[in-house]
């Protein structure tokens, strides 16, 4: 099959996605993944705007959370907090790819209690070094995902203007 | 999200820089007060040290477990001083019959302060300080670079 198959009225033009979602944020294999963009093209431009933001706002979530726990570094019996939204998505984009592409995201940022930790004497769990370690991380992820929603937006732009 | 929402980052932090500090200027109030021998309650000073507590808005169940997806993100609210409280362990005796606060015996009861000890608490609250600052800071490059994007609109 050649890579411009002559369009026949039988058999019209596949529609080409832009990019598909999973492939932004790095997760394993989900490039073949059939997502609404095979639907619609300005669905797919849609749903990455919509992707990056969610994990923005997760990234965004996730630092009031560490710095709830730095606030409380001297609370006695504080238990360290955390978000969860990454795994919850990487396991929504993948169901994606045995569904029809229909179903939507409903993953949402969630407040979890970290298990498993040590606890101080005051029955505290922050260790701060490693907060100001998540502190960074997120930090860091947040600017990977705006880098990569402004190149998409100059993209666009560059492309409705025609430059 | 609202704006109200976006800026409730700072707070927090904030609440952590305050609560902070006056555990700073506590420490400090301590180390001035290691030989005064009479207070305005009488008897020698006691030293004074603030309990901290969690400030949240219902995001903990009753049990203080998290509650998987019924948590809300918004209940964040930092750390609130609950209160000073004084230590109340006397302080050690020593003999000194000169003094004017010296009881019939000569003796005269020290407070209970305890020099490093203090100065324990006051690492302790200059880190945790240099932390919220810290946090503070990473919160201000984040949302300059989430305001970054509305830059490029012309």
């Amino acid at each position: 099959m050649s890579v411009f198959p002559r369009a026949t009225k039988e058999a019209p033009l596949p529609k080409l996605a832009l990019v598909t979602e999973a492939r932004f944020i790095g997760y394993s294999d989900c490039s073949n993944a059939p997502t609404s963009a095979d639907a619609d093209d300005m669905t797919s431009l849609n749903s990455q705007f919509d992707l990056l933001g969610r994990l923005i706002e997760a990234t965004e979530v996730r630092q009031r959370a560490i710095s709830n726990n730095i606030a409380n570094v001297n609370t006695p019996n504080y238990r360290r907090m955390d978000v969860e939204f990454e795994e919850q998505l990487a396991k929504e984009l993948n169901s994606l790819k045995n569904s029809n592409g229909n179903s939507t995201i409903t993953a949402k940022p969630e407040m979890v209690l970290t298990q498993g930790l040590t606890a101080r004497a005051d029955g505290n769990n922050v260790d701060i070094d490693q907060e100001i370690g998540h502190l960074n991380k997120n930090a860091m992820l947040q600017q990977t995902y705006i880098q990569l929603l402004s190149t998409y937006l100059d993209q666009m732009r560059l492309a409705i203007q025609g430059q | 999200m609202s704006m109200k929402q976006i800026l409730s980052g700072t707070n927090i932090s904030a609440s952590g820089l305050t609560a902070e500090r006056l555990r700073m200027e506590v420490a400090a109030n301590n180390i001035a007060n290691q030989r005064s021998t009479r207070t305005a309650q009488g008897g020698p000073y006691q030293r004074q040290q603030v309990t901290f507590a969690a400030a949240m808005d219902q995001v903990l169940s009753a049990d203080g477990r998290m509650p998987r997806g019924g948590a809300s993100v918004n209940g964040l609210k930092g750390v609130t001083v609950v209160g000073i409280s004084s230590d109340q362990t006397p302080g050690e005796v020593i003999y000194d019959p000169g003094h004017p606060d010296a009881d019939a015996t000569g003796h005269v009861r020290q407070s209970n302060v305890n020099l490093s000890h203090e100065m324990v608490d006051l690492v302790t609250a200059s880190r945790a300080y240099e932390a919220n600052l810290k946090s503070l800071e990473t919160f201000r490059q984040m949302t300059e670079q989430a305001l970054s994007l509305l830059r490029g609109m012309r």
